[in-house]
């Protein structure tokens, strides 16, 4: 059997598994908490790791090996920043986030939102619902293109091909199985990723002569590769660290990542979820680094008019035999699939669940609401897939502060509020605005790249405008409670 | 080749994640011995 042919065979067991899983998780879907939430159920492992797979899309095994490779040793200083984001998630809001979801009843962030804090003429279930749409929207359709170039890049298809069949197993598996299938098919392709960010680093690393003398040979290529500035000093330094440590502070606001915490069947399971997740993003994150460093060793002219966010792909076809290569691909896939399927849902929930069920007041019987769901993932997903093929350069507008402007939006209410009294409805309204619109205004105006990340500021200022207006809001808040 | 790789390059490639992961084991068996 040929190389090509041995890969392509992989890639299709691989997506025929993809669409077994989420036949098994449809079978067991009957109520809107099925649907909506697994029925509260997921065990620690696949909370852990699908919550970890959700989060981290192509730009862990792509974007990050291919900055290590170009900037060195400096550029893993995204490692600390994001475990710090897994370690706040896992630690701080999972817990609170289970119990008061169960508590509540709450199936969705924005009902989570609205039945902790309290809403005012559905203002904070709809700037929750408009705040995800827009974000996750063009996300959706930048990750459909994604799977399109990676479909392409690795059995073969046109670009199109690769978005219609990629995109047609993403929809059909979300659709049938809801966030039960979502759950299981990111376990699997977290396991995939760990497995190929565990081997290949090792496969590598050994290439070069072993980790010492990987390191000895970089430094004879450019002593900066192997310091922790980079050769930076000063505010250079202070932006370049505090820009990719700033990454971590997105995680705490992503709906996507947060909901697996909320199905976690017990406080127990969030026990074993916390350290295998931890375990799983040192292992994703330093073997995407070590990756990037012994390819810029293995690959040298691809920092020299090539791409170094090719690295992982090219050097799988290139080192490794056919079955083994397909599995790394496969991982590429499974990074990107992981993240669209768990964002198609959210968007779709955000329709579904929050806008007509609980605003318009439709479709709240259990079938009716879970066809509901069903129909709104169609819709979207085929949306999404329609502005892939067109490849409009739009989404990736929405895309650039997706990450910043759902975790500024999002992240500081829910810290500050979910295990305390401090928050009001009001003051999470205006943290919620502030978040998203700092965000927007922050990246429009230019200032990411001429002062700090829009991120840090934006997460700033929503836990100021949270306990601002919270502060001024209690007598209202204690009021509307009597 | 060039001169020695600085030990701070070295904590922060190796000794770091092993803390991480360290860390993390031990919060969940001291959890597991006193949290419950």
């Amino acid at each position: 059997m040929g190389a090509d042919v041995t890969i392509a065979v992989i890639v299709a067991l691989y997506m025929v598994i993809l669409l077994g899983i989420g036949w098994a998780a449809a079978r067991r879907t009957r109520s809107t908490e099925d649907y909506y939430l697994a029925g509260r159920s997921l065990g620690s492992w696949v909370t852990a790791i699908s919550s970890t797979a959700a989060s981290e899309s192509g730009w862990v095994v792509l974007g990050a090996v291919g900055m290590v490779y170009v900037s060195g040793v400096s550029a893993l200083w995204l490692a600390p920043g994001c475990l710090m984001g897994y370690a706040v998630n896992l630690y701080l809001l999972a817990p609170l986030l289970r119990r008061e979801s169960a508590r509540t009843g709450a199936l969705t962030l924005p009902d989570l939102l609205v039945r902790r804090f309290g809403d005012w003429r559905h203002v904070l279930r709809l700037l929750s619902v408009t705040v995800i749409f827009v974000s996750l929207g063009g996300y959706v359709a930048a990750q459909m293109t994604a799977t399109g170039k990676a479909m392409q890049a690795i059995v073969g298809l046109s670009y199109q091909q690769g978005i219609w069949i990629g995109g047609a197993i993403i929809i059909v598996y979300t659709l049938m199985g809801g966030f039960r299938a979502v759950s299981w098919t990111d376990f699997f392709q977290g396991m995939v990723m760990v497995f190929a960010l565990v081997v290949m680093p090792v496969l590598v690393i050994a290439k070069t002569g072993g980790y010492g003398a990987m390191l000895h040979r970089l430094a004879a290529v450019d002593p900066n590769l192997v310091t922790m500035s980079g050769g930076r000093a000063g505010f250079a330094l202070l932006g370049f660290v505090v820009g990719l440590v700033g990454i971590g502070l997105g995680y705490s606001g992503q709906p996507h990542i947060l909901t697996r915490y909320m199905a976690a069947a017990s406080d127990e399971k969030i026990r074993q979820t916390q350290v295998i997740a931890m375990v799983w993003g040192v292992l994703v994150f330093y073997g995407a680094g070590l990756l990037g460093l012994a390819g810029r060793l293995l690959m040298p002219e691809l920092g020299q008019g090539g791409d170094p966010e090719q690295l992982f792909p090219l050097l799988s076809r290139q080192m490794l035999n056919p079955w083994l290569a397909g599995i790394m691909l496969a991982a590429i896939l499974s990074a990107i699939m992981s993240t669209v399927s768990s964002q198609l849902l959210v968007a779709a929930s955000a329709i579904s669940r929050d806008l007509l069920e609980e605003v318009f007041g439709v479709a709240r019987s259990g079938r009716t609401s879970v066809l509901a769901g069903r129909i709104t993932v169609l819709v979207l997903g085929l949306a999404a897939v329609a502005v892939a093929l067109q490849d409009v350069r739009v989404v990736f507008w929405f895309v650039l502060f997706a990450w910043s402007g759902m975790g500024a939006a999002f992240g500081p209410p829910l810290l500050l509020g979910l295990g305390t009294k401090l928050v009001t409805r009001w003051g999470a309204m205006a943290g919620v605005l502030t978040g998203f619109v700092v965000t927007v205004v922050w990246k429009q105006v230019g200032w990411s790249d001429s002062i700090i990340y829009e991120l840090i500021p934006a997460f700033a200022l929503s836990a100021l405008a949270t306990l601002g207006v919270s502060l001024l809001t209690r007598q209202d808040d204690a009021a509307a409670n009597r | 080749m060039a001169g020695s790789i600085p030990l701070a390059t070295h904590l922060f490639l190796v000794a770091v994640p092993v803390l991480v992961i360290v860390v993390a084991l031990a919060v969940y068996f001291a959890g597991g011995k006193h949290g419950r």
